[in-house]
């Protein structure tokens, strides 16, 4: 069946649902995960590509968070938010690449190409270069503050769900957001913090 | 959130995933759910038995799952290679 077929198929009842709900019924109704999907697979392959070096890997890491969201399906029980828990299968897929590769920094050349062509009121003011500067002062960071700030700041998450995702305690997320902040701020002024 | 905040989270916006990546995962999800493992576990939810994680239904779900990513990561390369 084609993507398009798929979608054409939903029950246009299913965006109205809160996540949740939806993900109660994934089981039994496709419609309801492809809903889910439709709202996760841009927020979730944002935050991969901030924390791996190129839109190939990102892709990889992407559909394995979106095969093991659907064949875990059912190990959602609705005690915290399925963005918190999608999320989580994010970061985990995320280390254990990481772990993998041994790798701790993204080569700061690997820009994205594709951009966002809807770009907010607020990224309006700021310029494609700009943009390209912060992401490449951002991808420079330890993976630990990396993550955090991705998180943080790409997809809003309180500090009590970025401990829940990445299991650290409230203050350690503290900690990591308030050093990465010192370091962007600092390089972006033109001054190194060690 | 303030300006210096807002920047960094706009610049993280940047990337958006292909639409044909968009179509092909979907595709390869659908493929997926309709294996009986993965539906034998969703109808046992359904009836509101949660399966717990780390049972066998879901570690064979698991399982699954992660043998389909890695078939779909396989035609993906080669398709993109094509």
């Amino acid at each position: 069946m084609r993507a398009d077929a798929i979608l054409a198929d939903m029950i246009d009842m299913t965006a109205d649902l809160d996540d949740e709900t939806l993900a109660a019924r994934v089981a039994g109704d496709f419609d309801a995960f492809a809903e889910l999907y439709r709202r996760y697979l841009c927020p979730v392959y944002r935050f991969v590509r901030s924390q791996c070096p190129d839109e190939s890997t990102a892709e990889d890491i992407t559909a394995q968070v979106f095969f093991k969201a659907i064949s875990s399906a059912s190990s959602f029980r609705g005690e915290g938010s399925y963005k918190a828990w999608i999320f989580r299968i994010a970061h985990n897929s995320v280390w254990s690449w990481r772990n993998g590769r041994a790798r701790s920094v993204i080569a700061v050349e690997e820009v994205p190409e594709t951009v966002d062509p809807t770009p907010s009121p607020a990224a309006q003011a700021i310029t494609q270069e700009g943009r390209g500067q912060v992401w490449r002062k951002v991808a420079e960071l330890p993976p630990a503050q990396r993550e955090v700030v991705a998180l943080r700041y790409l997809q809003d998450l309180t500090v009590e769900e970025i401990a829940e995702i990445t299991d650290r305690s409230r203050g350690a997320v503290r900690i990591l957001l308030h050093r990465a902040r010192s370091k962007l701020r600092s390089t972006m002024d033109g001054k190194e913090v060690g | 959130m303030d300006s210096f905040e807002l920047a960094v989270g706009d610049a993280l916006t940047m990337p958006v995933p292909r639409a044909a990546f968009f179509d092909e995962l979907l595709v390869a999800l659908r493929e997926i759910w309709e294996v009986p493992v993965v539906a034998q576990a969703s109808q046992s939810a359904g009836h509101g038995h949660w399966v717990r994680a780390g049972s066998v239904a879901a570690a064979t779900a698991g399982a699954v799952g992660g043998a389909a990513w890695y078939g779909f990561r396989r035609r993906h390369r080669r398709s993109g290679a094509a």
